[in-house]
C-alpha cells in the first residue's frame, strides 16, 4: 500500500491508499499449452485513445450543462436579473427595455432554451462592467494565466519528481528523514501564506523582486514559486511513497539478484512504476494549479484569468463569470485528456491488452 | 486507538494510556485538542468587546500593552481576533467535512452496491466534479448564494464530497466481494444493513484518514475564500480576512500576517499529522493481519 | 552455443567426484528482535555443491530455505544479516565482498529463479530490456549482441517465437511463459551455480509439470540448488537432498537414501504427509503441532516438541553427524543404518 499522504491533494493521494491500481494482470489467460501463443487480440492504442476522448468529452459536456443550468436558475431565483443588469441606477423604463432586450419577458423555459442555445455557441453576452464581449475578455487573459501555470507545472515535474524519488529510495536514512519532515511541514503551508512570506522577504525586506504585476521574467519568479508550492509537496510525497513501495517489490529483488546497483534500481526500475502509480495525481494537477493560480494572481496582482474571475464574482458580472468558468473547464479537461493520452503511450499495461 | 503490537511492558503513567503509539498522531491530536479547547473557551468566556478596535494603539507590535500578538490597523488585539477566527476556520471546515463525508460515504456505498444506471450516474458525477478546481466551484457558489457562515459551510460541504465518494466506492466494492459479505447476502440480510453494518466498519479507517485531510483542505479553502474577500463578512475575524488585511501593512506590521499564518499552518499541520498517523496505524494493522 | 545442455530424460548420472563449486560453512543469518536476542533464520548450515549436481533443500515455509538462497547473493532483506559463517564460490570467498564486487557475482556467477513470476518481472519494461540489462551489465557486449543473447536465452528455455517475445511486456505473457523468462534471466550469463527458489509453487498444476520438465530435461547437468517444500519436486530433479527444520539441516543424503530410508523423525513425518497412490497406506498422517516461529526460544532439538520419540536427552541439541552411514541430527534416528 502506498502511503496516503495528505494536504490539498487528497483526491489522488487517498486513491493510492486504496490500492486502486489497474488490473491488467487479471486479463491474462492461463497458458494451457505452455508455449503456445493462444488466441490473443491486441487492442490498438487508437481505440483506447478514442475511448478516453469520448469519456472526457461526455464529462465536459455534462459539467458545462450543469454549471450553465445552475447559473441560469440561480440568477433568476435569487433576484430579478433585469435589476442586476440595469445596475443601481435603473428606473422602470430601463428595466422594461432590458427585459425586452434580453428576452426576460418570455416564459422562463423559453428563456432557458434560448440561453442554452447561445451558450452552446459560446455566446455569453457582454460584460456588465464595461460592455465588452465576455468571452473576448476571458480569452485576452488566458495566455497570462497560461504562462504561470505552465512554468509552475514544469517546475514541479523537473524538481518534485526527482526529489520524491530520492526521498523514497532510502526513506530510513537520517538526511532523507529530515528532508521528508520539511516537505511535510511545507505541505501544511497554504500557497497564499507562501506568497505573502515571499513578498515580505524578497520585495519588502530585500527589495530584490517586484511584488506586483507582469513585468517580465524577474516578476515571474515569486508567482511561479508560489503557484508551484501549492502542489510540489504533494507531488514529492506521493512520488516518494510510491517509490518506497516500488522498492519493496519482487521485481526490484529480481533486478538486485542480477547485479543491479542502487541507482539502477531506483531510477531505471522503481521510478517509472512509481510515476505510473501517480497518473491521476499528475493529470489533475492542472486543476489544482488553476485553483492556486486564482489566489496567486490576486496576491501578485497578476493580470490573468483567475483575477478576472474573482473581480467578476465580486461585482456579480455573470456573463464574465460564466465565460471564465467555461474556459477553465475546457482548459482543465484538455489538460487531463492530454495527460491521459500521454500515459496511454507510456504505460504498457494500458497500451496493449489482451481481449 | 491502541497499538497494533503491544510490547507488554506495564504502563507507568496514566497519561500514556491515551497515547496512540504513533508519534505523529499524538502530536497532531495534542495541537488539535488545544485548538478545540480554545474554540470552546472563546465561545464561553470571550466578551464581544475583546474584538473592538482602539485606534490610538493601532499597528503595535507583539507585547505592546498586554497585546500578546500585537494589534492590527484598527488597533484590534490580534490574539483575540485569532481566537475569534476559530469558529470561521475550525467551525466551518469541521461542519463542511461532516457534510461532505456523510454525503460521500452514502453515495459511494450506493455506487458500490448498484450495478445499474444509478452507479453510472453517480460515477459520472464524481469524475466530473473531481476534475474541476474546487476554488472555482466555490467562487461560483458564492456568487450565487452569497457570503456568511452557513452559505460557506454548505458550499464547501457540497462541492468536495465526490473525493470521498470515489474512494469509498473503490473500497466498498472491494469489501463487497469478501466472503462475510457474500454470506450475509445469502442469509438474506437487507442491502442497507449489509452496507452500514458489514461494509462501513471495514472502511472506517479510510473515512477517518480522508476526513482529517479534507478537514485541512476545507480550512485552507475557507481561508482562501475570505482572503479573496469572498468568504466571511469583511469585519469578521476570519483568518483569511486577517491575512487579506495584512497585505497593506507588510512593511510596517509583519506580525499582522504572521499571526493568522501561524494559526492556519498549525491547524493544517495538526490535521495532516492526524491523518498520516491514523493511516500508518491502519496500515500496520493490515500488515499484522496479513503476516 | 547453447546455455544448457540437452540431455535425454533417462540419462541422469550422478557425478560422485565433481569439482567442488560452492561451499557454505556454518552460515548464520540473524534478524534482530525487539527485546530478546536475535532470531536466527539460518542457524549454522553447511552446504557443499559439486559441479553438475543438483542439491535439494527441503523444508516447511519459515524453515530458512529462502534465506540461504538470498545469503548466497548477499541480498538478505534488512534488518537481517549474515553474522557467522563463510560462503565460497570456486574457492573464492563471496560473503565478505565489497558491494561493487558482490554485484558482479549476482546474475553472473550465481543466477537465481524466484518463486513468483507474476511479480518478479518489472511490469513496465519489456522482457527483452530486462534480459539485455543483465547481459550488458556483466559482459562487454554491443546492444545487438546483447539482444542476440537475450533471444538465445528465451529460445533455450522453450519460449516459442522468442524474437517477438523480446518486445513483450510481462503482463502480455502467461504465468508459465513468465517463469520461463525468469529462468532465462537467471541463465543468460551462464552462471556457475543456479539457485531455484520454489520455481513451480506459484504455478498451476499443468504449468508446474512443464516447468519441472524444463528443469529435468534441460538443466539436469547444471550445478543447481533447488529450494522447495515439495518432496515430489525434489525427487524428480535432485541428486542430493538436505532437509531443513527451524534454520538447521536435520538430515542429508542422496535422494534415494533419504526417500527410501528416512532417518530423522521429521523427514519420516514429511514423507508420511505426502499423498501417495499406495493402498497400504490410505491415510495421510500430518505432523502434530507447529514449527517454532520467530518469537519462540528454542532449546535443544527444535523438533522435539512435535516428536513422538522425544526423550529427556533431546533437551540437548543433537549435531548433524554421521549416524550409521548418513548425517542425521537426531539422538534417536529411525530406520536402519546403512
Amino acid at each position: 500500500m502506498a502511503e496516503p499522504s495528505g494536504g490539498v491533494h487528497v483526491t489522488d493521494v487517498t486513491k493510492n491508499s486504496v490500492g486502486a491500481k489497474s488490473e491488467p494482470n487479471e486479463l491474462v489467460q492461463p497458458d494451457i499449452a505452455g508455449g503456445s501463443r493462444g488466441d490473443e487480440i491486441i487492442i490498438p492504442v487508437y481505440w483506447n485513445i478514442a475511448r478516453t476522448l469520448g469519456k472526457r468529452l461526455v464529462e465536459l459536456a455534462f459539467l458545462l450543462f450543469v454549471i450553465s443550468t445552475v447559473l441560469f436558475f440561480a440568477l433568476r431565483l435569487t433576484g430579478d436579473p433585469a435589476a442586476v443588469l440595469a445596475g443601481e441606477t435603473g428606473d422602470a423604463e430601463q428595466l422594461a427595455l432590458i427585459r425586452a432586450q434580453y428576452g426576460l419577458d418570455k416564459p422562463i423555459i423559453i428563456q432557458y432554451l434560448i440561453f442554452l442555445g447561445k451558450v452552446a455557441v459560446l455566446d455569453f453576452g457582454t460584460s456588465l462592467a464595461n460592455a465588452q464581449d465576455a468571452l473576448g475578455l476571458v480569452l485576452e487573459r488566458l495566455p497570462t494565466s497560461f504562462t504561470l501555470v505552465i512554468i509552475a507545472f514544469s517546475a514541479n515535474l523537473i524538481v518534485a519528481i526527482p526529489l520524491g524519488a530520492w526521498l523514497g529510495g532510502r526513506p530510513d536514512q537520517r538526511l532523507r528523514k529530515g528532508a521528508s519532515t520539511m516537505v511535510f511541514i511545507a505541505q501544511g503551508i497554504p500557497g497564499y501564506i507562501t506568497g505573502l512570506i515571499l513578498i515580505q522577504i524578497f520585495a519588502v525586506e530585500l527589495r530584490w523582486l517586484p511584488s506586483i504585476g507582469n513585468q517580465g521574467p524577474l516578476s515571474w519568479l515569486m508567482p511561479a514559486f508560489t503557484l508551484a508550492s501549492f502542489q510540489a509537496p504533494q507531488v514529492i510525497r506521493v512520488i516518494s511513497a510510491n517509490v518506497a513501495e516500488a522498492m519493496r517489490e519482487d521485481y526490484i529483488r529480481t533486478a538486485r539478484a542480477n547485479g543491479a546497483g542502487f541507482q539502477t534500481l531506483l531510477w531505471r526500475h522503481a521510478l517509472k512504476n512509481a510515476m505510473l502509480g501517480a497518473t491521476a495525481l499528475i493529470g489533475t494537477q492542472v486543476a489544482f494549479l488553476l485553483s492556486g493560480s486564482i489566489i496567486t494572481e490576486v496576491i501578485f496582482a497578476w493580470p490573468g484569468l483567475g483575477r478576472l474571475l474573482v473581480t467578476s464574482v465580486q461585482t456579480l458580472d455573470f456573463p464574465v463569470v460564466q465565460a471564465a468558468v467555461f474556459m477553465i473547464s475546457i482548459f482543465v479537461y484538455t489538460a487531463i485528456t492530454l495527460t491521459d493520452i500521454v500515459f496511454l503511450f507510456i504505460d504498457p499495461r494500458l497500451r496493449r491488452q489482451r481481449a | 486507538m491502541t497499538v497494533a503490537h503491544s510490547t507488554g511492558s506495564p504502563r507507568r503513567f496514566k497519561l500514556s494510556r491515551l497515547s496512540t503509539g504513533s508519534l505523529q498522531l499524538n502530536v497532531g491530536l495534542v495541537i488539535f485538542t488545544i485548538l478545540l479547547l480554545a474554540l470552546i473557551g472563546q465561545a464561553l468566556f470571550m466578551p464581544a468587546s475583546a474584538l473592538d478596535g482602539d485606534l490610538p494603539s493601532r499597528l503595535k507590535g507583539p507585547g505592546y500593552q498586554g497585546h500578546v500578538f500585537g494589534t492590527d490597523q484598527l488597533g484590534r488585539d490580534l490574539l483575540f481576533r485569532v481566537l475569534g477566527g476559530l469558529p470561521w476556520s475550525l467551525g466551518i471546515a469541521g461542519l463542511a467535512t461532516l457534510i461532505l463525508a456523510s454525503i460521500g460515504t452514502v453515495l459511494g456505498l450506493i455506487a458500490a452496491w448498484y450495478t445499474n444506471f444509478i452507479r453510472t450516474i453517480v460515477l459520472l458525477f464524481i469524475s466530473t466534479v473531481i476534475a474541476f478546481p474546487f476554488l472555482v466551484l466555490a467562487l461560483v457558489a458564492v456568487a450565487i448564494i452569497g457570503r456568511g457562515f452557513w452559505p460557506i459551510t454548505l458550499t464547501l460541504g457540497l462541492i468536495a464530497w465526490p473525493v470521498v465518494a470515489r474512494v469509498i466506492y473503490a473500497e466498498g466494492r472491494g469489501v463487497l466481494t469478501r466472503e462475510y459479505v457474500l454470506a450475509a447476502r445469502l442469509f438474506g440480510v437487507s442491502k442497507w444493513s449489509i452496507l452500514f453494518v458489514h461494509v462501513l466498519p471495514g472502511i472506517r479507517p479510510t473515512i477517518l484518514v480522508m476526513g482529517a485531510f479534507l478537514f485541512a483542505v476545507m480550512l485552507i479553502l475557507e481561508s482562501a475564500l475570505s482572503f479573496l474577500g469572498l468568504g466571511a463578512p469583511l469585519n469578521a475575524p476570519s483568518w483569511g480576512n486577517m491575512l487579506s488585511d495584512s497585505r497593506q501593512y507588510l512593511v510596517n506590521a509583519p506580525w499582522m500576517m504572521l499571526v493568522p499564518a501561524g494559526a492556519i499552518v498549525s491547524a493544517v499541520i495538526s490535521l495532516n499529522l492526524i491523518g498520516d498517523g491514523v493511516a500508518e496505524i491502519s496500515r500496520k494493522r493490515a500488515r499484522a493481519v496479513e503476516a | 552455443m547453447s546455455i544448457v545442455e540437452e540431455v535425454a530424460p533417462s540419462a541422469s548420472p550422478v557425478p560422485e567426484t565433481g569439482e567442488r563449486v560452492l561451499r557454505v560453512n556454518d552460515l548464520v543469518v540473524e534478524f534482530p528482535r525487539p527485546d530478546r536476542s536475535g532470531f536466527r533464520a539460518v542457524n549454522g548450515v553447511d552446504i557443499e555443491l559439486r559441479r553438475g549436481e543438483t542439491l535439494g533443500i527441503v523444508g516447511e515455509s519459515g524453515s530458512g530455505k529462502t534465506m540461504i538462497a538470498l545469503s548466497l547473493l548477499g541480498i538478505v532483506p534488512l534488518p537481517g544479516k549474515i553474522i557467522e559463517g563463510t560462503i565460497s564460490l570456486r574457492g573464492r570467498r563471496i560473503d565478505n565482498l565489497p558491494p561493487r564486487e558482490i554485484r558482479k557475482v549476482r546474475g553472473n556467477d550465481i543466477g537465481i529463479v524466484f518463486q513468483d513470476p507474476m511479480t518478479g518481472l518489472n511490469p513496465v519494461r519489456t522482457v527483452g530490456s530486462q534480459l539485455m540489462e543483465s547481459a550488458l551489465r556483466h559482459n562487454n557486449l554491443s546492444r545487438r549482441e546483447a539482444e542476440e543473447r537475450a533471444f538465445k536465452a528465451l529460445d533455450d528455455v522453450g519460449i516459442p517465437a522468442a524474437r517477438e517475445r523480446l518486445k513483450a511486456y510481462p503482463h502480455e505473457l502467461s504465468g508459465g511463459l513468465r517463469q520461463r523468462v525468469m529462468i532465462a534471466l537467471a541463465l543468460i550469463n551462464h552462471p556457475s551455480v543456479i539457485v531455484a527458489d520454489e520455481p513451480t509453487t506459484a504455478l498451476d498444476a499443468t504449468i508446474q509439470a512443464q516447468i519441472l520438465d524444463l528443469f529435468r530435461l534441460r538443466l539436469a547437468r547444471s550445478t543447481m540448488i533447488l529450494i522447495t517444500h515439495d518432496l515430489g519436486v525434489a525427487a524428480e530433479i535432485c541428486d542430493r537432498i538436505a532437509v531443513m527444520y527451524a534454520g538447521r539441516i536435520v538430515e542429508t543424503g542422496t535422494i534415494e537414501d533419504v526417500l527410501s530410508n528416512p532417518r530423522h523423525p521429521y523427514t519420516v513425518g514429511l514423507l508420511a504427509a505426502v499423498p501417495k497412490f499406495d493402498v497400504r497406506r490410505p491415510k495421510l498422517v500430518p505432523i502434530p503441532g507447529q514449527p517454532p516461529t520467530a518469537d519462540d526460544v528454542v532449546r535443544g532439538c527444535a523438533f522435539s516438541p512435535r516428536c513422538s520419540f522425544a526423550t529427556p536427552e533431546c533437551e540437548e541439541r543433537p549435531l548433524l553427524e554421521d549416524r550409521g552411514g548418513r548425517p542425521v541430527a537426531c539422538w534417536h534416528p529411525r530406520g536402519s543404518g546403512v
